[in-house]
């Protein structure tokens, strides 16, 4: 009887650890893009697209800047051109003894987000700085 | 006798002057210490004024924060998610109950809007954090006599859920804020859904600006309610609101101004403009058409009746020999004629004459 049920109860353990994998693995299915951009001194606007697609649930972008000198200009845009965030920042140290360092982060959390290319777009003004974009999109 | 009872009198006198003095003397001291009371609990109130007029707060602070409050202003709806040291205008700390507190004693008497954030440890004060459970800021509107008091909710999110009271226009303002940044309130699995909702959340947004008291209040709602591409079809609504914020003179509504076309003329003006145009414009070319009939009469006015004839023949080309025999006269005449005519005239040749009839 204790043979029997140490056996069910370990057909039990190995059945829920296979379920187990196979949730992680399906919640896993999840497409995550890095990017960084360096800009030294560059006032050429930049866009970076990024593909949603149809099988797309959820989107979440971060995006974080760092200036050291200049205007930085920061555009989130749907496929459809309508502007879903923005930010600016300004940095307005120049000499090379002082720095002075200004942050700025946008995260967006979006469910199903409208299928198509969606553009981040950098605006700088002599911009010496960092942004970096990291999106995951994750399957419905 | 008579020199004891004097002298009684005279000290009685004296005694009752002394007991009046005294009197007095109390009774002025008695009003200097009622002033005094009075003057130092006055102070008192107002000192207690001016302390309540403030920006403070109790907030719960993650480990990952810096324990100090930044506090920017914000001068047009544009710069709301703009980030420099230059709009930093005031910092102060964080003590260890989780209090802060900020003086709106130097503030300008008009409302204006203000963002307040932390930054984390490790990163610069001028940081900006847009979104998510670590968004790092909150918008507020406040003037010199404002009293707000800010409290978070949640220690591990710093301002995903808090309380703003103290001054109404900040309860509003953050309604219509926590409406315009919710993403997923418009994500429906359908577009036409998603067209539908966003539709909806315009027009509420049009609706709040039209009913708002606060001018900042009812600003923030039209800006954000997309009004630029519902203009035309709502040019009334738009042209009544201008109106009925005409006395407000900050930079915010400057800023809108700016966004809306001139306000056009009615066509009845136009009609009346285009009728005085078109009086001065003929008035003007029947002044110069006369101007030049009597240039031509003056002209004219020189010569003789039969050099007025031979003018005519000559405007009209004629040779002197065709002239002569128009008139029966010798060519000799004719040249004789015409030699006066361009003398009068003031002219060389035949040409100038049909240039002077032209005048």
């Amino acid at each position: 009887m204790k043979k029997i049920f140490k056996v069910f109860a370990c057909l039990f353990l190995f059945t829920a650890i296979v379920n187990a994998q196979q949730i992680s693995q399906k919640s896993c299915s999840a497409v995550c893009l890095n990017r960084t951009i360096q800009l030294d001194g560059s006032s050429d606007k930049e866009t970076i697209t990024v593909d949603v697609s149809e099988d797309t649930g959820k989107m979440h972008l971060n995006i974080n800047s760092k200036v050291e000198s200049g205007y930085l200009t920061v555009e989130l845009y749907d496929p459809k051109g309508n502007k879903k965030g923005n930010f600016s920042i300004e940095s307005q140290s120049n000499s090379s003894k002082t720095k002075e360092q200004v942050c700025g982060q946008m995260q967006k959390y979006i469910e199903d987000p409208i299928k198509g290319k969606w553009s981040v777009v950098l605006v700088p003004k002599k911009v010496v700085g960092d942004v970096s974009i990291c999106t995951s999109l994750y399957d419905e | 006798m008579v020199t004891f009872q004097f002298a009684l009198r005279y000290t009685m006198n004296k005694l009752t002057t002394n007991i009046n003095h005294i009197y007095l003397n109390s009774f002025g001291l008695l009003l200097f210490l009622i002033f005094i009371n009075s003057f130092s609990c006055f102070s008192q109130h107002k000192t207690k004024n001016e302390q309540s007029q403030s920006i403070k707060g109790k907030l719960q602070l993650d480990s990952i924060w810096e324990p100090v409050v930044y506090l920017s202003y914000i001068s047009s709806f544009k710069d709301m998610y703009t980030m420099s040291n230059e709009i930093i205008i005031a910092e102060t700390k964080v003590d260890s109950s989780g209090s802060f507190y900020f003086s709106t004693e130097s503030f300008p008497k008009e409302d204006n809007l203000y963002r307040l954030h932390l930054s984390k440890k490790e990163s610069p004060a001028a940081s900006l954090i847009i979104g998510g459970k670590e968004e790092n800021h909150i918008f507020l509107i406040a003037n010199k006599h404002s009293e707000i008091f800010i409290k978070n909710k949640i220690r591990d999110s710093l301002f995903y859920d808090y309380d703003i009271n103290g001054y109404q226009p900040n309860t509003d303002f953050k309604s219509i804020h926590t409406i315009i940044n919710n993403d997923n309130l418009r994500s429906p699995n359908s577009n036409l859904k998603k067209e539908f909702i966003n539709k909806t959340i315009y027009e509420e947004l049009r609706h709040i600006a039209d009913t708002a008291s606060h001018p900042i209040v009812s600003l923030y709602a039209l800006t954000n309610s997309k009004f630029e591409s519902s203009y035309l079809e709502n040019q009334k609504f738009y042209e009544n609101y201008l109106d009925k914020w005409k006395d407000e003179n900050s930079s915010y509504f400057n800023e809108l101004r700016s966004k809306f076309p001139e306000k056009k003329n009615s066509p009845a003006l136009w009609i009346i403009i285009s009728a005085i145009f078109f009086f001065l414009l003929g008035y003007i070319i029947n002044n110069s058409m006369n101007a030049r009939r009597k240039k031509d009469n003056k002209h004219l006015k020189l010569l003789s009746v039969q050099e007025r004839k031979i003018y005519c023949l000559l405007v009209e080309g004629k040779s002197n020999k065709e002239i002569s025999e128009a008139f029966n006269i010798g060519v000799s005449t004719v040249k004789s004629h015409v030699s006066s005519i361009y003398n009068k005239l003031n002219i060389k040749s035949r040409k100038d004459i049909v240039n002077v009839s032209n005048l």
